[in-house]
């Protein structure tokens, strides 16, 4: 989408509407993109004791996948110190509602990417929320991040038909902070594991 | 134990919390102030007496119970951030609220006077003091993100305010309570106390406090301390109907006499409904709208548990719905401060 077609959208008040709250300054609307700032909630990864993070509910030494991570939250212009190599979940500052016919990707606006912070993700058309962040420093340094900078661009793009995307079933909807990781709530994985103990007689 | 031990336990264990990064400004300025304070009280001579030193001590205890919960980073900035607003109604002077999570069901909003105190009873400490008042609010920690379950925190200001100002005390002039027991006598003052601050946090939270009396204990028979969960109810609604009655004109006549606001409705409720049911937080156009979202949002779980709510919510596990709806109202409350904060930063 260019930008006459995403104010377009920001002016619709319908499913097909885009909503993007708050948008702080108008020139985050770009020509292809729009810049989206970063949040104030943080689950940064700590290391336990537990030599890995378990993904299977079965395993009797399973933790939940929040105590891998710490949450710690700042105000609007405060300091967060992003040091190499360690994951830290944030969201970002604007809750978004896409419309149901677009698909947004997320991508690290270049000034952050060039400091070695990379992030691309893809969300559903109709998603409810704050965008998650992955935060990854793969530089040597540890990085200043400043809350409420305008961190990500979002690019997005039209689908041909509405998608009914939506409802308590979704694993991460109407999030307003980071979530950890629910790969453990995966149907999948107990199947898996079946044809692994099947495997096993 | 001892009070100078404890007081330079207090007084390390504060200088390593300024030690915490990102420590706040305002507070790092109380804790450093508090810091200085005890090294005067240990080392100046003649020494204070020792029942001011454990005094003293008790008042550091509790204020270091709320700058460490301030500086966990968990503080829930978004009820801060309505009380502030609403402690500006009433209170002139700056302040500054600190939090601690509580692992009790137990709210309450207090003040902190260690700088009153200082200023009474050790007066030979040479070094200026800062002029913010202090104001601890507790909170469960379970609810940090449940501001709709904090709306009990306006009845606490009502507690604040009226222990600030003598409120009760003040009724007791224009309405006496002739040849009645000192017990009686106490029960009274209670019963005032607390019909005060419902009346109080009705004037911001509407029907908001009615369904939280109701969450919290809607059976609870009148006590020594407390009247019974239906006369206080019966009280608001009255209050909230716009009805005229002899108590609220009790009252009314106090804080007249005290110089005080009145109470009044104090709120907007914002029609949440459009945005809540599309899953999006909702615009609050100005302070009434803040303080009336708490309305708004148990209207809206009220809606919710009688079965009328939106297709969202149909079906899915009702702690889900509970968390999502408190979050759209905790990010509705956000996005306002955020707001505030960046129109100031452009004036």
């Amino acid at each position: 989408m260019i930008k006459a077609e995403i104010l377009e959208r920001l002016a619709r008040d319908d499913a097909t509407g885009l909503w993007i709250e708050p948008l702080l300054d108008e020139k985050q609307v770009g020509e292809v993109t729009v810049d989206l700032r970063l949040g104030y909630d943080f689950l940064v990864s700590i290391v336990t004791r537990r030599p890995y993070i378990g993904i299977a509910r079965d395993d009797e030494r399973f933790r939940p996948i929040s105590t891998y991570f710490q949450p710690t939250r700042r105000e609007l212009g405060e300091r967060f110190i992003l040091y190499p190599d360690q994951v830290v979940l944030a969201t970002t500052l604007e809750y978004i509602a896409l419309p149901i016919d677009c698909y947004a990707d997320v991508l690290t606006r270049s000034s952050y990417t060039r400091l070695g912070i990379a992030l691309s993700t893809m969300v559903q058309p109709g998603f409810r929320g704050c965008f998650s962040v992955e935060l990854f420093n793969h530089g040597n340094n540890p990085i200043e991040l400043v809350v409420g900078a305008k961190m990500f661009q979002m690019r997005l793009t039209k689908v041909a038909d509405g998608l009914n995307y939506g409802g308590l079933d979704r694993k991460y909807f109407g999030n307003v902070r980071p979530t950890p990781s629910r790969a453990a709530d995966d149907d999948d994985l107990l199947r898996l594991r079946a044809i692994s103990e099947q495997q096993k007689n | 134990m001892h009070p100078r031990t404890d007081l330079a336990l207090l007084a390390e264990s504060l200088a390593h919390l300024s030690k915490t990064p990102y420590f706040n400004r305002a507070i790092e300025k109380h804790t450093h102030s508090l810091i200085e304070v005890i090294r005067h009280a240990l080392t100046v001579s003649p020494p204070y007496d020792e029942e001011i030193l454990r005094s003293f001590a008790d008042k550091v205890w509790t204020c270091h119970r709320y700058l460490q919960g301030s500086t966990t980073k968990e503080a829930p900035y978004e009820i801060e951030y309505c009380m502030r607003h609403a402690i500006s109604d009433w209170l002139t002077d700056p302040c500054l609220v600190t939090t601690a999570l509580t692992d009790e069901k137990d709210f309450h909003l207090k003040p902190g006077d260690p700088w009153e105190f200082v200023a009474k009873t050790m007066d030979r400490y040479p070094g200026a003091l800062p002029k913010e008042k202090l104001i601890f609010i507790g909170v469960p920690r379970i609810y940090k993100h449940m501001p709709l379950f904090c709306a009990a925190l306006y009845h606490e200001l009502g507690h604040f305010v009226d222990l600030a100002r003598n409120v009760t005390d003040v009724t007791f002039l224009t309405h006496p309570v002739n040849g009645a027991s000192d017990k009686v006598q106490e029960l009274i003052q209670n019963h005032r106390r607390e019909h005060f601050a419902d009346l109080f946090a009705a004037c911001y939270v509407g029907s908001g406090i009615i369904d939280s009396l109701d969450a919290i204990n809607p059976l609870a028979e009148h006590s020594p301390t407390h009247p019974a969960t239906k006369t206080r109810i019966e009280v608001i609604q009255g209050f909230l109907a716009g009805e005229g009655f002899d108590e609220l004109t009790m009252y009314q006549n106090a804080l007249q006499k005290l110089g005080m606001p009145r109470l009044e409705k104090r709120y907007t409720v914002p029609a949440i409904e459009t945005s809540f049911d599309d899953i999006r937080p909702h615009n609050l156009a100005d302070a009434a709208e803040l303080h009336g979202i708490m309305a708004a949002g148990w209207s809206y779980l009220g809606r919710i548990k009688s079965g009328g709510g939106p297709k969202w919510t149909v079906g899915g596990n009702q702690l889900d719905v509970i968390r999502i709806v408190n979050d759209l109202t905790e990010k509705s409350i956000r996005n306002a401060s955020i707001r505030h904060l960046w129109d100031e930063a452009n004036r």
